[in-house]
């Protein structure tokens, strides 16, 4: 599938500030067909953005544009072309999945019952189950189910792979790679798990303490960093972007153009406290 | 609006609520102070809240193509919806006194409070209309706080039910008069539940309006 130069999504500025937490002037973009993965320690800001692009979070200033038309008064428009899954299937525990499907259909003009029962039948899903039943992969499944029964062209994942089994991992990653490839859609996902990026992002947005820190495609995102060890970075005088301390000796993350270490890894960009926070 | 109302009723509203509107058979007493049926009532809104909270409603309704103000729209007028089925049953429950003899039975007690009478159901609506208007825009300011929301707009509730069920203690010619059993006077008693449905309809729209302007502010 051809991607598109028009973006599914973009955001333009958010702001919003919390008393000891502030997002800062966030700005990125997600396309079709592609995958974006969105990395940050905990507490970075992740799920604030995300938030605020479902709707819960009221940002205090930015704008948010859906398929080219703002957010902001057109929420219950452009949400029918949108999976949102922030926090998994942790609602209406108790109900079945049978009957919070047949709720949620309703509110979806192309929701597609077959494309339902497909979901269900693939992920091997039992309709009958009480969502407290489900394991905590089984439930990812199940939201990822009802995001792609009305053929969202949007998907919106706050951790979706945390929690589970490195083979569930994989299994929820290669759906992916199927959605965006041969459905042309777009997927936006936040995780900490480096590896899951390796296998099916073909972006990244890597934002620390509340500000987009870098972002692009993911070989020239990692490409844009590497890894020596403290001594020699200080000996070279080259910028240090972030430390680790180890028992094997202390390292620090530098910008390629140092011209020194080795290739950073995802894991590298985001273990290597910033320097300014020593 | 369908899909928001049927998704209240069969993910949100507590089975409770159902018991809850039950109780206004609770009218088929003789003679009784009746404001306690509509506590009852009030207390599926603070049920119904508890269990949105509980089953984590916000993060499955904000992922649905529905407007915050939908949202605060469907749930008020869910409980709106379970108000007036309370005071309809309350309403059969008149009849049903009428035709079981149980108006003669209340004649020979003592009376206390308002009697079981239609003026009771215009009172009511207000009374829930009272706690509909203070409820749900204290609730919209953060649904996961609802015991504060519920017994603020309980004290705006309960002066009302006592102001009511006052009416047969003071003196007057009209107090008296609706302080009959039964659909005796029936002109001014239907007087009173006409006006009584009237501003329970637009203390219930002032209701949405408040909640919906502070619910805009809200951040999950």
């Amino acid at each position: 599938m051809q991607r598109s130069s028009e973006p599914l999504v973009e955001v333009r500025g958010l702001t919003k500030r919390y008393p000891s937490f502030a997002l800062e002037d966030v700005s990125f973009s997600v396309e079709e067909a592609s995958i974006t993965g969105f990395i940050g320690r905990n507490g970075a800001g992740k799920s604030t953005t995300l938030k605020c692009l479902e709707g819960a979070v009221r940002p205090d200033e930015g704008e948010i544009l859906y398929f080219d038309e703002p957010f902001v008064g057109n929420e219950d428009i452009v949400k029918q072309q949108i999976g949102f899954e922030l926090g998994g299937a942790t609602f209406f525990r108790t109900k079945r999945v049978a009957d919070v499907a047949s709720v949620t259909r309703r509110f979806y003009r192309a929701w597609d019952d077959r494309a339902f029962d497909e979901y269900c039948h693939h992920f091997a899903i039992d309709q009958h189950k009480r969502i407290k039943e489900l394991s905590q992969g089984m439930c990812v499944k199940f939201t990822l189910a009802l995001a792609l029964s009305h053929h969202s062209r949007l998907l919106i994942l706050d951790e979706p792979t945390s929690g589970l089994d490195p083979a569930s991992r994989d299994e929820v990653c290669d759906i992916f790679l199927t959605l965006a490839r041969e459905e042309g859609v777009g997927i936006l996902f936040s995780t900490h798990i480096t590896s899951d990026l390796d296998k099916c992002a073909d972006h990244i947005i890597y934002i620390e303490n509340g500000r987009i820190k870098g972002e692009g495609e993911r070989e020239a995102f990692k490409a844009a960093y590497r890894v020596a060890s403290l001594e020699e970075a200080s000996a070279m005088h080259a910028r240090i972007l972030g430390i680790r301390r180890s028992v094997s000796g202390d390292t620090a993350l530098v910008p390629s153009e140092a011209g020194i270490g080795e290739a950073a890894t995802l894991d590298d960009i985001m273990t290597h406290t910033r320097k300014e926070a020593q | 609006m369908r899909a928001l109302l049927l998704k209240e009723f069969r993910l949100v509203v507590h089975p409770s609520t159902y018991v809850m509107v039950a109780l206004g058979s609770l009218v088929l007493i003789p003679n009784w102070p009746y404001a306690v049926i509509l506590l009852y009532g009030v207390l599926a809104a603070f049920f119904n809240a508890q269990n949105a909270r509980e089953m984590h409603d916000l993060s499955f309704s904000f992922a649905l193509p529905i407007s915050r103000a939908d949202m605060v729209r469907a749930r008020v007028l869910v409980m709106a919806l379970i108000e007036i089925a309370l005071v309809g049953i309350m309403a059969l429950g008149l009849v049903a006194r009428s035709i079981l003899g149980i108006d003669e039975i209340a004649l020979l007690q003592p009376l206390v409070g308002l009697p079981a009478n239609i003026a009771l159901l215009g009172c009511s609506l207000v009374a829930l209309g009272v706690f509909n208007a203070s409820f749900f825009p204290l609730y919209y300011r953060d649904p996961s706080k609802i015991g504060v929301p519920f017994l603020l707009a309980c004290i705006p509730f309960f002066v009302f039910c006592v102001l009511f069920e006052a009416i047969p203690y003071i003196p007057g010619e009209a107090f008296a008069a609706l302080s009959v059993l039964g659909f005796a006077n029936a002109a001014l008693q239907i007087g009173v539940l006409c006006v009584g449905a009237v501003i329970f309809i637009l203390l219930t729209l002032l209701s949405v309006r408040r909640a919906r302007s502070v619910f805009a502010d809200f951040d999950a």
